[in-house]
């Protein structure tokens, strides 16, 4: 799970390449076969072929709005931000056997990679990245990332470094910092640089955790405690606080609230380890209806509004006209109590279902419950003309 | 570049401080796990090692557990059958003779010694994929199988056993760790149903299967068992999918405590309420999970007092990607989880640890571990996996500051190995290690640990009179001028292993012990003054 959060936390803030627009026209889904997937994904990214001597020396000049990028990199960006990363590693495949070494595609795919959990793929990518574009080391903390997910510690602390030295307000490799340092055996530098961060960014939720992970172990159990209590406060979805809160009121000797939040880890646990178990299939299979689905229901399960509106962003994403979709979006949000977020599913059901009786069926009901009497006389009228007899 | 080949070499400059003689000490003694595809969880624990003196020689013998193939339960054949191998006492075997002929099983796993009917001989259990069974010793000249009237329930797919005495009324108790229930003809094949691992299909489980409950058995002393499971209160509220079990005392409080681990699920600290009962207190004393509160899929468990505070620490294997967790005691009754204070962590994500044992290899006076490796899928050979399916055996050493080194445990290339378990098979004073693949050659690893001066040794035996016979679940402190040692007589090996009764002592340059303590589990106390070193010691309990 830790490498989840830190992989998580790092996807929100990836992505020195510029972003193709929303409208760029996308390869469809159908125009990759599975065999070019699989492919790519058996493909090592040290095989890519190497560009001339000097090739990129000019690169940062040269990356202007004046110069198109390689075809396929605008796809693979698009396939990135729509998480289809098997997508992204064939087209970025793609870019590098014809452009090679081209610096931002070495670092989507890099950054594919990690998500990917193919840490010594995504160290290799990015290490050319770094090779051909060493300018650009503040942007790499990915690779230090890389190197601490397979336990190389001393590595990734030395990168990271050099991160900081670029970018000292990068916050997540000073993160990444802390925690090398604790694996380090460094309890009190990896106090330090959490310090930091939290200076940097107060509401870093995960680093409230380290924090009171490492003060717990250092027997500093009511300091321990503020820190799990901010992060449970900033994160109550998150099974890791409740578990530090439940360990350090049991130390404390709080047998009462301990034990409850024993019982709130556990029920939040059963299902975030539901949640990685799908996400990680997802990152291969990023289209599988039944995997969304069950995304959606974990979430509603536990009550998480938000990550169930991202869940719920994702399967309508796959079929945006299907009204029995759009139609669960609104039960699902509707019944978490999500009005604004109920408001826009029903808003969106009525504009992409407009022939569907089902779809009108169920607005009449939602303007019912929300008491706007005009709409639901609307919906209703629309309902019972579309319905076949 | 970070490539795996170069995340699971050799580490260490120096010569590796074990040699592999398998091929000499048990030629052409291998064991089986299904097919090498490993289409089905079934084939991938791999099989068991017990090591004890069955023929009251002196001597460490071994009983290799050997598994099966799913053609031969497909076809109603038995499984490959457990063998008794002789020690010769200079690290090699031979063959016993017919009257210790075991037959075939279902699919054996894992086993333990105990002298569960007071004769003074090592019985035998071997737990299978179908019934465990259970094998008493005619007088050191043969086994006898008794299953039948043994009492030991269930049919479904025992990993590890262990012998205590958990109620202390001088006869052994069982505790048998269940996996989860197998059905060949249901079991989803590779790639079905989400089993994929970094893109690769792969052997379906354990999730998605059904966990079987542990079992607790009380000994009559006769070689007979009933169930106490429920009566016991030793069932969570839910099964779990168990691998490893190591009794101890962890509380201090004179009863054996046990713990297990659960692949995929939090790990199990039974207490001992001293009532007959148990109460499961992992979560409460910080065992369960690691730091981050993550159920981890933990297999092995080494044992042992690393911080010399008076209880024992735990070391537990896990999955590759995973780091392996250290589990110090702290102040009260609970651990801290330590794997990363003490550099334990990072050398271990690259691999799936199993066998592993806490004990003093180098005899300099501290706690090292051993750590066996090697992945369950053949796809870890695979891009992209970071890490590999063979994978060199990890020794790491001590440095008596809080911290451990990691280096190559031998000589012998990487492997796919599984369970383990220590003794002095050649009688140098130093710790030697049986190693299972989980199919293959059988490997033996004599330890070169060079003993004189300053890495002097103590092996402690007990002979129980009111106790157990082995005194299992003894506690013995080993007292020296400015310091001491403690540690418990316990026979599991973590995972699917047994190891001699005895206690040993790594001294260093400690060269007499002033006084050896001994509190058996009858709860007396026994002082022995001013104990020679270098040497097997046998303790008999006192009359009373």
């Amino acid at each position: 799970m830790r490498k989840v959060f830190f992989m998580l936390a790092l996807i929100a803030r990836i992505g020195p390449v510029q972003e193709a627009p929303r409208d760029a026209p996308s390869v469809p889904v159908d125009g990759l076969h599975d065999h070019q997937k699989m492919t790519a994904l058996r493909r090592d990214p040290r095989s890519l072929p190497r560009s001339a001597e000097g090739r990129w020396k000019n690169f940062e000049r040269t990356t202007t709005a004046a110069e198109p990028p390689p075809e396929g990199m605008r796809e693979a960006a698009i396939a990135i931000r729509e998480r289809d990363l098997p997508r992204a590693l064939v087209l970025l495949y793609g870019v590098l056997d014809s452009e090679p070494d081209y610096p931002p595609g070495l670092y989507e795919m890099g950054v594919v990679y990690f998500r990917l959990q193919r840490y010594g793929d995504a160290a290799a990518a990015l290490e050319r990245f770094l090779a051909v574009a060493p300018a650009r080391v503040g942007e790499t903390r990915v690779l230090g990332h890389s190197y601490y997910s397979v336990g190389d510690y001393t590595r990734a602390k030395a990168h990271y470094e050099r991160v900081l030295a670029a970018a000292p307000r990068e916050v997540e490799a000073l993160r990444g910092l802390a925690l090398c340092e604790m694996h380090l055996g460094e309890a009190q530098k990896a106090l330090d640089f959490l310090g930091r961060v939290l200076e940097l960014e107060p509401r870093h939720t995960d680093s409230w955790a380290w924090k009171a992970q490492l003060l717990f172990d250092l027997d500093r159990s009511q300091e321990a405690l503020v820190a799990a209590e901010r992060a449970r406060d900033l994160d109550p979805w998150q099974p890791r606080p409740w578990f530090l809160l439940g360990r350090i009121l049991l130390d404390l000797g709080r047998e009462k609230d301990g034990l409850a939040a024993q019982v709130r880890y556990r029920n939040l646990a059963a299902a975030a380890q539901d949640v990685v178990s799908i996400e990680s299939r997802l990152e291969y299979l990023p289209h599988e209806m039944p995997l969304l689905t069950r995304l959606v229901e974990l979430h509603r399960s536990t009550g998480n509004v938000p990550a169930a509106r991202k869940a719920l962003v994702r399967l309508v994403r796959e079929r945006p006209t299907d009204v029995d979709l759009r139609i669960l979006a609104l039960d699902v949000l509707e019944g978490m109590g999500d009005a604004e977020g109920a408001r826009v599913a029903a808003q969106a059901l009525q504009q992409r279902c407009t022939e569907e009786w089902k779809a009108w069926q169920r607005l009449e009901r939602y303007y019912a419950r929300t008491g706007e009497k005009l709409q639901r006389v609307e919906a209703g009228e629309r309902f019972r003309r579309l319905k076949p007899d | 570049m970070l490539h795996a080949a170069i995340l699971l070499a050799a580490a260490g400059p120096q010569a590796p401080q074990f040699t592999e003689i398998g091929a000499r000490a048990l030629p052409g003694v291998v064991t089986h796990c299904g097919s090498s595809a490993k289409n089905f969880i079934i084939e991938a624990n791999g099989g068991g090692v017990v090591l004890g003196d069955f023929d009251g020689d002196g001597k460490i013998d071994v009983v290799i557990v050997d598994g099966s193939t799913l053609e031969r339960v497909e076809k109603g054949e038995s499984g490959f059958p457990p063998r008794l191998f002789l020690g010769r006492g200079d690290g090699t075997f031979t063959p016993a003779g017919p009257g210790w002929a075991i037959a075939g099983g279902r699919w054996g796993m894992g086993g333990a010694a105990g002298d569960i009917d007071g004769d003074g001989w090592l019985d035998l259990v071997i737990t299978e994929w179908g019934p465990n069974r259970v094998f008493l010793n005619d007088g050191g000249k043969g086994f006898r199988e008794i299953t039948a009237k043994a009492g030991l329930t269930g049919s479904d797919w025992s990993t590890s056993a262990a012998f205590l005495d958990y109620d202390r009324d001088g006869k052994l108790d069982l505790v048998v760790v269940n996996y989860l229930a197998f059905d060949p003809k249901t079991a989803p094949k590779p790639g079905q149903e989400g089993c994929r691992w970094k893109g690769h299909d792969v052997m379906c489980g354990p999730e998605g299967l059904v966990p079987v409950h542990d079992q607790l058995f009380r000994g009559h002393g006769d070689g007979t068992f009933e169930e106490v499971t429920l009566k016991a209160h030793f069932r969570p509220p839910e099964a779990a999918f168990g691998l490893g079990v190591m009794t101890l005392d962890y509380d201090d409080d004179g009863d054996t405590d046990i713990y297990i681990t659960n692949d995929s699920m939090a790990n199990h600290l039974w207490e001992n309420q001293g009532d007959g009962t148990f109460a499961e207190v992992g979560f409460r004393r910080g065992v369960g999970h690691d730091a981050n509160g993550k159920e981890q899929a933990s297999m092995g468990i080494g044992c042992g007092d690393w911080n010399g505070d008076g209880r024992d620490d735990l070391f537990v294997t896990n999955f590759s990607g995973e780091s392996d967790a250290f589990y110090v005691s702290a102040k009260g009754l609970g651990f801290r989880e330590r794997s990363s204070a003490t550099g334990l962590a990072g050398p271990s994500i690259p691999r799936l640890s199993w066998g592993t044992h806490l004990v003093d290899f180098d005899l300099d006076g501290d706690l090292d571990l051993s750590v066996m490796n090697g992945h369950v899928y053949p796809q870890a050979d695979l891009p992209g996996t970071d890490t590999s399916y063979a994978q060199g055996d990890q020794l790491f050493r001590n440095d008596g500051r809080g911290r451990f080194s990691v280096e190559s445990l031998s000589d012998a290339p990487p492997a796919v190995s599984r369970a383990s378990a220590w003794a002095d098979l050649d009688g140098d004073g130093d710790l030697d290690l049986v190693g299972l693949q989980v199919e293959g050659q059988v490997r033996v690893f004599l330890n070169g640990a060079r003993t004189g001066e300053k890495a002097h040794w103590l092996r402690v035996r007990l002979r129980g009179r009111d106790s157990n016979h082995d005194g299992i679940g003894a506690r013995v402190v080993a007292q020296w001028s400015g310091g001491s040692q403690r540690t418990e007589i316990r026979t599991t090996g973590g995972f699917q292993s047994a190891v001699p009764a005895e206690a040993h002592f790594g001294l260093g340059a400690v060269d007499r012990l002033e006084r050896l303590v001994v509190r058996w589990p009858s709860g007396r106390d026994q002082v022995i003054e001013d104990v020679t070193v270098d040497r097997v010691l046998i303790v008999e309990e006192p009359a009373r």
